[in-house]
């Protein structure tokens, strides 16, 4: 093939789609009637698209618009009762059901182990001394006759003329973990009052308690009774001696008691409605 | 600037409807009359069922794509605005389809057999062998049906997107324009893409079509 040919043979297909410029078409035409091989192949060009021309398309199926109405027909019920086909979908499939509701309690519960709640369930009061408190017995205490000297009652105070002077809640403080775990390794033990309360917090009986720090110690009031635990200075440094070199630390108040020497005054609590 | 941007497209587009033929019938379905929809696709069936079965190779998916083509007008017809002739839409839809439906089954190794051999196993088998073995020329000599059959083997052999192209440009006698607009490509692009494509197809019956 010689260089003008390959040139005329790049027009083939412009030609075919009638394309060309007067002045091009005449000059291809020129040099096909002089040059076989060309001519042969701009016919079998044409023959190749003339072939796909003439192909004859199958004509659709009988009735296809009607079968193209009736899948349109069926997809608008589907979508129309898209809520009653699941609810029979789960009525006959009862595991998908059940297989869901395991799938959300056990979701639950992970959630609830890997999200940290906050581990106290004990309100830590403000620490303020209290005036009076100190020559409160039990008598008045049954009899109700304790007066409050401060300018803060607690419900529950109010209620049972118990002088609470020294509860004025602090969010911040109540929502300060002490985790379990941490206590051995991680304890915060600057003052007597800081030392009771991680011993009770260890008590199961003190579970529910709602603590309020005072001087030497705290005051713990449970369903039951109402505690006033405390700690003289001296055995505070005895205690804190014991916990850092023994490594000794007690997991209930009674064990506390004896170890460290505690004051414990126990009081039938207010709350209890047992006389 | 952008209104007149917006007007200019906005004309374009109400030039686009009032030229468009199928524009009436659009509005009619829009309007909630569905036989509207149905004279879209009786006008239309043959070609979109044809190209189907070209681009395809075999009527049944033909059939099954045809049919969706025409459901997914009928779901999106609201949002054609227009700015493309009905056709334009149609066609692009269609090609779409076809796409689709070729990547879906070439992932299940569907086309592993020769598709010459698949367009001429059915009724003569020998068919093929037949036409190497003697020397003749085959056009005048074979029938129309056999012809296709051959040519449609071969176009199978092209690639997806070059089957297409011919076939819109050859078949359905669409300009490039045309076809560059529902392929989503350049003009240019399609041109000498369709040309090779038609060298190549050339090439191929060549061997086998004009001794």
């Amino acid at each position: 093939m010689s260089q003008p040919c390959e040139s005329y043979r790049k027009m083939f297909n412009e030609f075919i789609d009638q394309e060309l410029t007067n002045e091009q078409c005449q000059d291809l035409e020129q040099h096909l009637s002089h040059c076989v091989g060309c001519r042969k192949e701009l016919e079998l060009l044409k023959l190749t698209c003339q072939a796909i021309t003439i192909l004859e398309s199958p004509s659709p199926p009988p009735n296809f618009l009607g079968s193209i109405r009736q899948k349109l027909a069926q997809e608008s019920i589907s979508k129309r009762s898209g809520w009653e086909t699941a609810s029979r979908w789960l009525i006959t499939h009862p595991s998908v059901l059940a297989l869901s509701f395991i799938g959300f309690f056990v979701f639950a519960f992970l959630l609830g182990r890997f999200i940290p709640s906050p581990q106290i369930s004990i309100q830590v009061a403000e620490l303020e001394p209290v005036k009076g408190w100190e020559g409160v017995r039990e008598s008045q205490l049954a009899l109700g006759q304790a007066q409050a000297p401060g300018e803060y009652f607690s419900t529950d105070s109010v209620r049972s003329g118990l002088p609470l002077a020294m509860v004025s809640y602090s969010a911040e403080k109540a929502q300060a973990p002490i985790m379990k775990s941490e206590i051995k390794t991680r304890l915060i033990l600057q003052t007597p009052t800081q030392l009771i309360m991680s011993i009770i917090k260890n008590d199961p009986a003190f579970k529910s308690a709602q603590i309020y720090p005072i001087q030497q110690g705290v005051v713990a009031q449970t369903r039951q009774w109402v505690y006033r635990i405390s700690i003289s200075d001296a055995n505070f440094i005895n205690a804190l001696a014991l916990i850092s070199e023994k490594r000794l630390f007690p997991t209930s108040l009674a064990e506390a008691e004896k170890l460290f020497a505690l004051e414990i005054e126990k009081l039938p609590s207010p709350l209890n409605p047992v006389k | 600037m952008v209104a007149l941007f917006r007007n200019r497209k906005l004309a374009k587009r109400l030039k686009a409807q009032v030229s468009d033929p199928d524009w009436e019938l659009i509005e009619r379905f829009l309007k909630g009359d569905e036989a509207g929809f149905n004279q879209l696709v009786l006008n239309y069936q043959n070609r979109v069922y044809g190209l189907c079965y070209r681009i395809m190779g075999n009527l049944e998916e033909a059939e099954e794509i045809a049919q969706e083509v025409f459901i997914t007008v009928y779901n999106s017809l609201s949002e054609f605005r227009g700015d493309s002739r009905f056709s334009t839409w149609l066609y692009r839809i269609t090609v779409n389809h076809c796409k689709n439906r070729l990547k879906y089954l070439g992932r299940r190794g569907y086309f592993q057999s020769d598709s010459l051999d698949q367009g001429l196993e059915t009724e003569e088998g020998e068919f093929s062998r037949q036409m190497e073995s003697e020397d003749f020329s085959p056009l005048e000599r074979l029938e129309q049906k056999e012809v296709e059959r051959l040519v449609q083997g071969k176009i199978m052999e092209l690639d997806e997107e070059q089957r297409a192209m011919i076939l819109l440009r050859d078949l359905e006698g669409l300009s490039y324009q045309e076809i560059s607009e529902i392929l989503g490509l350049k003009e240019g692009t399609v041109k000498s893409r369709i040309h090779r494509a038609r060298l190549e197809l050339k090439d191929k019956l060549k061997k086998e079509l004009f001794k």
